[in-house]
């Protein structure tokens, strides 16, 4: 998980950087904002500059993705990587509905997003999202070594 | 397949794919509808979704979703036969955009490309080689929320 966000980001701060160069780089640059243009509108006026080219993702995305790879390394200092519980729901939901709100809110020109509002509801966003994969990604090699689950109410089923 | 019908309806449909600017959220939209669909048939038997269940119903059918998308828009570019790079070079202008010269020389190959086969296979191939990495990844993001969701239900044991 740490590897992915790892070069996910690092995609998102190489595609400016090498944008000018030719030859290989400037090949990596160009697919780095290929991919990227799948997943954000990459708006000129809504994206973070570095070395005069905007980002590979808007600021929001920007946030969400760097609030990601933030928390996936700030995990393992804050929760035991085996103690695999996951925060409550409505941090998920609060989280994700800052962001709709605040996008919601300027497309239909009620009151118009900024930079900062952007980018908080990102972080948040994203910092939030790495609890939630972190531990479900860490389960997923326990589960090709334990037995399936079954539900309490089928095993009261068959019992009777 | 729910889930990769999903994905596949949310990336071809005009408008509705705009849903994946924010965050590929089309595509997570599949996985979460794959791993409740695959959860839902499983209660049924008695036993419960896991996360590398939910992984793996995203990261298939993001696969199988990025074949058929790219398939569809090369075969849709074949039946329209109309070359987009000049609209490219005309929006461009519109907004005094300079292409360096290496991306124009690679237009100028995809235009070629179009006017000799009705679709640039250079295109074909980037936008491949895009989705296949693009899909999988938020698709499994997809199955893995969904799992977390589920997974706090806590009437589950282990077989014994």
């Amino acid at each position: 998980m740490l590897t992915v966000a790892l070069v996910w980001c690092a995609g998102i701060l190489l595609a400016p950087l090498w944008a000018d160069e030719t030859g290989l780089l400037g090949n990596i640059s160009a697919f780095y904002y290929g991919l990227f243009s799948k997943a954000c509108h990459q708006l000129d006026d809504r994206s973070l500059h570095m070395f005069s080219h905007k980002l590979g993702v808007c600021s929001r995305c920007t946030l969400i993705y760097f609030g990601f790879l933030a928390a996936v390394i700030v995990y393992p200092f804050v929760k035991k990587l085996n103690q695999n519980d996951m925060p409550a729901m409505w941090i998920l939901l609060v989280s994700a509905g800052l962001v709709a709100v605040d996008a919601g809110l300027d497309t239909f020109n009620v009151v118009k997003n900024t930079f900062l509002t952007r980018e908080i509801t990102g972080g948040i966003l994203g910092i939030v999202l790495a609890f939630f994969l972190l531990p479900g990604t860490i389960r997923i090699f326990d589960e090709f070594f334990a037995p399936r689950l079954i539900s309490k109410n089928q095993t009261n089923v068959s019992s009777k | 397949m729910l889930s990769s019908v999903i994905m596949i309806v949310i990336a071809v449909v005009p408008v509705l794919n705009f849903v994946n600017l924010g965050c590929c959220a089309g595509i997570v939209a599949g996985g979460v509808a794959g791993a409740i669909y695959y959860n839902n048939q499983l209660k049924k038997i008695g036993e419960t979704i896991q996360y590398k269940d939910g992984a793996a119903i995203g990261i298939l059918s993001g696969f199988l979703s990025a074949i058929i998308v790219v398939v569809f828009t090369t075969l849709l570019s074949m039946v329209i036969n109309q070359n987009p790079i000049p609209e490219i070079y005309r929006v461009f202008d519109q907004q005094g955009y300079t292409l360096p010269p290496n991306a124009e020389q690679f237009l100028k190959r995809i235009s070629d490309e179009y006017s000799k086969n009705g679709f640039s296979i250079t295109l074909t191939l980037i936008t491949l080689a895009i989705d296949i990495i693009l899909y999988p990844i938020f698709g499994a993001v997809g199955g893995l929320l969904t799992v977390s969701v589920v997974g706090k239900r806590k009437n589950v044991e282990f077989r014994q």
